[in-house]
């Protein structure tokens, strides 16, 4: 790449040219820069070797709260995006980037409707939906009796289920949320607008300064 | 119907992607957090109606003498003047409820500043109401739910007066 980045940088497998993905994503090429200190801050947190694995993954995620869980799991997945077991750089940049709020709806559709597809079949099935609604009423402490989650599932297939297969499906999906706009408010991060100055200071040193422009 | 509103209105049972939305393992932002003690949550479950699920974060918060302020499904909760002791006088909690199926609800407790003991007392008391079977709760909104439905008016006059008194009904 570019000789004038630093070498450092070239020692980070996977490290992608900043103009690069800030002309493939929603990022600036500042923004793009600014979170590389915090992947290099993320990908050296248990082993130095500049890739995201999938402890340093949760761990930066959750900090020490969690252990291993449905939904760490799938995004780490979906993260992954070269599927080679580790996060890259660019795959960093351009998963978060769906999360950013200028980011197209549509590849906010496909990343939740992947996310939801956790064992990957390509459609969202009842046992799995029943998988995440569990997950959440153990977060909670919280008892429902299988008869109340059933109905919720019920009244749930009935709106987004339009086949009546059994499942949602692409198709369906996207339907489903056109009707229901709030469900993709979680693949939103408001931070993701201007993380110049929402990044934690800690991640912060000069190496910013020192890049060429 | 509002699309954007988390809580049904026509219908009590929550989508079950909006109950799915609400797991903390999906919400991102930790990436971008220290690790801040200032921010904690605390999820806990209520086999009540909506409305008997307010009145009991009241009564929680009542017992800590703290005071609230509602804003539609959520209460903000301020210390009263029994903390003023408090250097940094600035605290924000509050509990948001969901209602999941007509007599279940989510009450999602967040504090982003202000005292961890405040935070935690209240998560103690409001969790021992919200498990209680039938209300002989020290505050006397609660008896309300004991007596019959006819005597609900009724109660509710005594409310208004006995409601320090950890015995609940006050003759009248």
């Amino acid at each position: 790449m570019g000789c004038f980045f630093s070498t450092q940088k070239k020692e980070f497998l996977g490290y992608d040219d900043p103009v690069t993905l800030a002309s493939e994503t929603a990022f600036s090429v500042s923004e793009v820069e600014a979170l590389f200190e915090l992947y290099k801050s993320i990908s050296s947190s248990l082993i130095d070797d500049g890739l995201i694995n999938k402890e340093e993954f949760q761990l930066a995620l959750f900090k020490n709260r969690k252990k291993d869980n449905l939904f760490a799991n799938r995004l780490f997945y979906l993260f992954d995006v070269k599927k080679k077991g580790a996060i890259d750089f660019g795959d960093f940049v351009r998963s978060l980037n769906v999360f950013h709020p200028n980011a197209p709806q549509e590849k906010k559709l496909e990343f939740s409707f992947n996310l939801y597809d956790l064992d990957g079949t390509g459609f969202i099935e009842r046992h799995e939906v029943k998988q995440m609604v569990i997950a959440l009423l153990c977060e909670s402490d919280m008892n429902l009796a299988d008869e109340t989650i059933e109905i919720i599932l019920d009244k749930t297939f009935t709106d987004a289920d339009m086949d009546r297969d059994g499942k949602i499906d692409w198709m369906e999906w996207q339907n489903f949320v056109a009707r229901n706009p709030s469900l993709l408010k979680i693949m939103t991060l408001p931070y993701l607008r201007d993380i110049t100055t929402t990044l934690p200071s800690f991640i912060f040193n000069s190496e910013v300064d020192d890049m060429a422009a | 119907m509002d699309a954007e509103r988390t809580v049904p209105t026509s219908s009590n049972f929550i989508n079950a992607f909006q109950l799915i939305a609400m797991n903390n393992d999906l919400d991102l932002s930790g990436l971008f957090e220290e690790e801040d003690d200032n921010i904690q949550k605390t999820k806990l479950g209520s086999k009540n109606t909506i409305s008997d699920t307010f009145k009991k974060i009241e009564a929680a918060a009542n017992d800590l003498s703290l005071s609230i302020q509602r804003q539609n499904n959520k209460i903000k909760i301020h210390p009263g003047r029994s903390f003023a002791r408090c250097s940094r006088s600035h605290s924000n909690l509050s509990a948001e409820v969901i209602e999941v199926a007509p007599a279940h609800c989510v009450v999602e407790i967040c504090k982003s500043a202000g005292e961890l003991s405040v935070y935690k007392e209240f998560c103690k008391s409001l969790s021992s109401l919200l498990t209680e079977k039938s209300s002989i709760a020290s505050v006397a909104p609660d008896a309300a739910d004991l007596s019959d439905e006819s005597q609900e008016t009724a109660s509710s006059e005594e409310e208004v007066n006995g409601s320090k008194d950890p015995r609940g009904y006050s003759s009248s």
